[in-house]
């Protein structure tokens, strides 16, 4: 029964020429119907190729699809559901395709066996990279790419289910409504538009009924089972662990549609069922690339669900299922007949015989055997074995997961009625009721194995990657004996196919060669994905915008309206500086920022900074542990700066923590370690001391938090701190923090703290009145020209102030080397004591953080420069330490640098170098202490 | 001195499909109450005792008087409660005394309510997890495109979403695309 609809015509384009299909055609059968013959030109002789298979086997008719200058290479004609307008070339040629110029190659072909690239070219040596490999490289590769971005989009989802049935053919069909009916939730998934698999390509019978009709009506029934889903065009491609597999479904081949062009499944499934059927393999042959050689099967399927006869045909079989193929001449290898030659480059013409008979053909229909599709068998490290009977691999039970099943073709039950009988059976073994088994046909393969005909000229084993018998017994002359050897030295098997239709074949020739047989040989195993998957499928909708969430501050759309320019630091967008008017570049902003903010008030959103309520009666206990100072005799209302080791010694992350009540800390950590750091407590938490009574929240989006600094920052906040609050220097010092209330009644908690060196507060509030704050801070600072700073102002007044940030926190520095040994206390443990007191870390010559300006006060100081002693050669072993942190300091008009010199303290008043590798050039510079701005602290406790 | 506006992470933002509807609302207030070491039964008790339910198990979202209770982690317990009240967590501190501890994460969240009958086709192309059977008041703290999630089940069209304040807009754009990709509307 025909499939498709001669009233429904399609006009599409192929290379150029219009034609017309009917709806229900693939591209390939339109193409067939039109009479088109050569489709595309081999990969490395340019061969002149024609249409091979009739689904996702296809080798040759690799195509590109077109559409708004946007195109999309290697697409299987076979598997493109023909559409009104669509635009496709065929690819691999230099000219046309009739006339490429490329196919010189294939006159050379002596000279390009394979491995030719690894025996030739090597002189002279220095034309490899410039001349050789440029040019292998550039007429390498299938299709070109339009270097447009993909216009399409694309998405992902997740799916769950009692069973997967992989495939839709009669195995799949029949177990998928015995389970459906037994009420399992079942998703069938088929790559083909139409369910039915070999149903609608053959003229079976079941029950009396065509069997299309069968195949329609038990999909019928399976639309009406609410707990089936049915998923035509999907491709299973790949099987993980834990019962996960990666489906494909193409919802339009159409480029630039609305909507996703393929989703990309990741399926949950109790148990899969694997009813994927088998694929038809060649035989290899003289020139049985020719356009016109075709497999058996195809050529039954175009004319049996496309209504194409192509005529005159010639038969060449090993066994029975391949008679089953109208053909005019029927050479079959079992009785001593074979073609040893095929004439007409752009089209079969003639067909010669090994018994010196030559036949006039248009086509060849080629059946050697049927191969089970076992691939996503062997995607959990199964390993398919050899089956002498039937001529092919098959599943090794032994090695097959638990939750996978194996029926029908895939299983070597090649008939229908073979088919129908797993299909009952593995329905049972998964809890359904077996179906009263339909009357199928049920014809023994009968197959006596023929590989290749021996000769001197090219027989195809794999027709995608142009790998010829010859090719394969050169390998094998040459010591590659080993499949997995043979397969990369040739290339045999690789690509889209994944040699599908040329694997089976391939290891027969190599057996042959070395005089083993197929089992001893081995096989190459499959790995994900069965079908070729797009980039753009695994990425889905995470693109552009969407490939990392953003995280905004409270103070966002404030500092949006205000001039904010923003940066990324991890995934949240901070303002950098706010512009304004009159400024000339971002330096003239950040010089105002910190100006104003030493000198009268400014404020900067600091809610990115990580903070984690620790909560419990051990919770004092808890932080003497993760941190090197003392928490436990905190007292309520105070907060004290930490410094975090890694176990191994190395300082991890600093912050402050404040005491809220006996059993209530909040911690802070830096912007970058907030994760990191969390992740670290809880471990310590659940690994390390599950008895300590301690609890661990992130409340980072919980508060929005602002950093008031300036000499005038107390007299701001006293304008939105409710008057029963006294923040006076006597009542609320330095260190100091509490709860409180803001403009007129808001929540809200206060901490004296200063990361700018200033008079400074942090004010937060619940994150739903951040927005309102600030605005309200701004408003009432008016008076004093409060401004708002950005990360840069932050981190040039943290330098002049001296303080250590991610640069210092590196991943290599200690807290002696911070300037903080003095922090480590000696009364109690802390992750990362002992190893901190490695003799490498505390010796004299070591890395001692340090303050640096250039004694030409003019001269530009740059990040990362190394530091050598005067008079010391610029080289490594003379390297006293580095640069880690510089600044144009508008306070003291010069740049000032931190950085790591060994033995730093005592050397304070040298002039060393700072030597800048990556520009050539160096700066002499004085070292001196890394406060460079009120060292004695007097401006924060006022 | 202005009194402070409170504002919705996503402004409030609401979009209809064709049968489906998206919208942020105000989930009233929600604290997190982690089980202090050693007081399990005290904890429970007095549970149940404040909101008339046990508190509940893993994946299950609880009716209370005035709000809904999930397990949200390890001894935490996720509270959600009508009305709004930025000083619950220090009342529930005092009522629950030694026995657990307290914390504002209402400003923590921003909320989304799904709505329709393709909910399901939605959240299929969003969360991993198996919502078509999960029970009514399944709860779960999950991620979504790479963004950290609770997803409530209400009915068989209504779920509700909580995300971190922070990425919520990326979050919301990220949903509200798939909800294009589903409906067929233009992204």
């Amino acid at each position: 029964m025909i499939l498709v609809d001669l009233n429904k015509p399609l006009n599409f384009v192929f290379d150029g020429k219009l034609y017309q299909g009917f709806e229900g055609d693939t591209l390939a059968s339109a193409l067939l119907r039109a009479g088109v013959k050569v489709v595309g030109r081999s990969f490395k002789y340019h061969r002149p190729r024609g249409i091979m298979g009739a689904a996702h086997e296809e080798t040759n008719a690799l195509v590109e699809i077109h559409n708004d200058g946007v195109c999309e290479p290697n697409r299987r004609a076979t598997t493109i559901k023909l559409f009104e307008g669509l635009t496709a070339k065929s690819q691999n040629h230099l000219g046309s395709v009739n006339f490429d110029m490329l196919a010189i190659n294939d006159i050379l072909h002596p000279f390009l066996a394979a491995g030719f690239y690894y025996k030739t070219f090597m002189w002279p040596k220095a034309f490899w990279e410039k001349l050789y490999e440029p040019i292998i490289r550039r007429a390498a590769g299938l299709g070109s790419l339009s270097h447009k971005a993909d216009p399409d989009t694309y998405d992902k989802g997740f799916l769950h289910c009692d069973i997967l049935v992989i495939g839709g053919g009669p195995a799949g069909l029949l177990t998928a409504l015995n389970l459906g009916r037994a009420g399992k939730r079942v998703i069938l998934a088929d790559e083909d538009f139409v369910m039915g698999g070999r149903l609608l390509s053959e003229t079976y019978e079941i029950n009396s009924a065509s069997s299309v009709n069968w195949a329609a009506q038990t999909v019928a029934e399976l639309k009406t089972l609410p707990n089936v889903r049915l998923m035509p065009r999907t491709s299973i491609y790949g099987v993980y662990d834990h019962g996960v597999y990666g489906g494909l479904e193409t919802k339009t081949d159409k480029i630039s549609e609305r909507g996703p062009r393929q989703i990309l499944w990741r399926v949950y499934a109790k148990h899969a069922v694997l009813a994927a059927g088998a694929t038809e393999r060649p035989i290899a042959f003289a020139n049985n690339d020719r356009p016109g050689v075709m497999l058996a099967s195809a050529i039954r399927t175009y004319k049996n669900r496309f209504g194409i006869d192509l005529q005159n045909t010639a038969l060449l079989t090993n066994n029975d299922n391949g008679l089953m193929t109208n053909a005019e001449h029927i050479i079959d290898t079992r009785n001593n007949q074979y073609i040893v030659d095929v004439t007409g480059r752009k089209g079969v013409r003639t067909v010669k015989l090994n018994n010196g008979e030559t036949l006039k053909a248009k086509h060849i229909a080629v059946s050697g055997g049927w191969n089970p599709n076992v691939h996503l068998t062997c995607h959990k490290r199964g390993r398919p074995i050899w089956n002498e009977a039937l001529a092919c691999f098959m599943p090794d039970t032994h090695t097959l997961p638990q939750d996978l099943s194996v029926i029908g073709a895939a299983n070597g039950a090649f008939s229908t009625y073979g088919a129908f009988i797993e299909a009952n059976a593995v329905s049972v073994k998964l809890g359904a009721k077996a179906a009263h088994l339909p009357i199928a046909e049920d014809a023994p393969i009968n197959i006596t194995p023929f590989w290749h005909v021996k000769g001197r000229k090219r027989a195809w084993v794999d027709f995608q990657n142009d790998v010829t018998a010859k090719d394969i017994i050169l390998a094998h002359q040459e010591g590659f004996s080993s499949v997995e050897h043979v397969k990369r030295y040739t290339t045999l098997g690789m690509a889209t196919d994944q040699g599908k239709t040329s694997n089976v074949v391939g290891l027969a020739v190599l057996a042959e060669a070395t005089e083993q047989t197929i089992p001893q040989t081995g096989t190459t195993i499959f790995r994900p994905p069965y079908t070729p998957v797009p980039i753009g499928a695994f990425a889905g909708a995470h693109t552009g915008q969407h490939f990392h969430p953003t995280r905004l501050t409270p103070s966002h759309k404030y500092a949006s309206e205000t001039g904010a320019v923003f940066v990324e630091t991890g995934n949240w967008k901070r303002a950098q500086w706010f512009a304004r008017a009159g400024e000339k570049g971002w330096r003239d902003s950040v010089d105002r920022e910190v100006l104003m903010t030493r000198s009268s008030v400014g404020i900067c959103d600091v809610t990115t900074l990580g903070k984690i309520d620790v909560q419990g009666r051990d919770a004092g206990k808890f932080l003497n542990k993760v941190y090197v100072n003392t928490f436990s005799t905190l007292k309520v209302g105070k907060c004290r700066y930490g410094l975090m080791l890694r176990e191994d010694g190395i300082a991890m992350d600093d912050g402050t923590t404040a005491r809220l009540s006996d059993t209530h800390f909040v911690l802070t950590t830096t912007t970058a370690k907030a994760g990191p750091v969390f992740r670290h407590l809880e471990y310590v938490r659940q690994c390390l001391y599950p008895n300590m009574d301690v609890h661990l929240i992130s409340t980072t989006d919980q508060w929005a938090q602002f950093s008031v600094a300036g000499p005038n920052a107390r007299k701001l906040l006293q304008k939105v701190v409710d008057s029963e609050f006294d923040i006076t220097n006597e009542a609320f010092p330095y260190m100091a923090c509490t709860e409180m209330t803001v403009c007129n009644g808001t929540r809200a908690r206060l901490f004296r703290l200063s990361f700018s060196g200033e008079l400074a507060f942090e004010i937060s509030v619940p994150a739903r009145y951040g927005d309102a704050l600030v605005r309200e801070l701004m408003a009432q600072g008016e008076e004093f020209d409060a401004i708002m700073y950005g990360t840069e102002a932050l981190g040039v007044m943290r330098i002049e102030k001296g303080h250590a940030a991610g640069n210092e926190l590196n991943g290599t520095t200690t807290a002696a080397a911070l300037g903080l040994g003095g922090f480590v206390s000696k009364k109690k443990d802390c992750i990362g004591k002992v190893l901190s007191t490695r003799e490498a870390l505390t010796g004299e010559n070591t890395l001692r953080m340090v303050g640096v300006i250039p004694v030409n006060q003019g001269d530009a100081l740059t990040n990362g420069a190394h530091f050598i002693s005067q008079g010391d050669a610029e080289t490594a072993p003379n390297d006293q330490g580095y640069m880690s942190s510089v600044a144009w300091s508008p306070t003291l008009k010069s740049y000032i640098g931190l950085g790591f010199l060994k033995n730093g303290k005592a050397r304070e008043g040298e002039v060393i170098k700072a030597v800048d590798f990556v520009r050539s050039n160096h700066v002499d510079v004085k070292v001196v202490s890394a406060h460079f701005v009120d060292p004695k602290g007097e401006r924060l406790r006022v | 001195m202005s009194k402070l506006t409170p504002t919705l992470s996503l402004g409030g933002y609401t979009r209809e499909w064709d049968t489906l509807v998206l919208k942020e609302y105000y989930v009233g207030e929600m604290i997190s109450l982690a089980v202090s070491h050693g007081n399990t039964d005290a904890f429970s008790e007095t549970f149940e005792t404040t909101f008339g339910k046990a508190p509940p198990k893993a994946s299950k979202l609880v009716t209370l008087k005035d709000g809904f209770a999930m397990l949200s982690g390890a001894d935490q317990y996720l509270i959600l409660l009508n009305g709004e009240n930025i000083n619950v967590d220090q009342e529930l501190t005092k009522l629950f005394s030694d026995t657990a501890y307290a914390t504002l994460q209402t400003d923590g969240w921003a909320s989304l309510k799904l709505t329709g009958p393709q909910v399901y086709d939605v959240l299929e192309r969003f969360i991993a997890l198996d919502l078509r059977n999960a029970s009514t008041h399944y709860a779960a703290r999950t991620m979504a495109h790479h963004m950290a999630v609770i997803v409530m089940k209400f009915s068989e069209t209504e779920f509700q979403l909580l995300t971190p304040r922070s990425s919520a807009l990326s979050f919301l754009e990220a949903l509200s695309h798939t909800i294009d990709n589903v409906m067929g509307s233009p992204s």
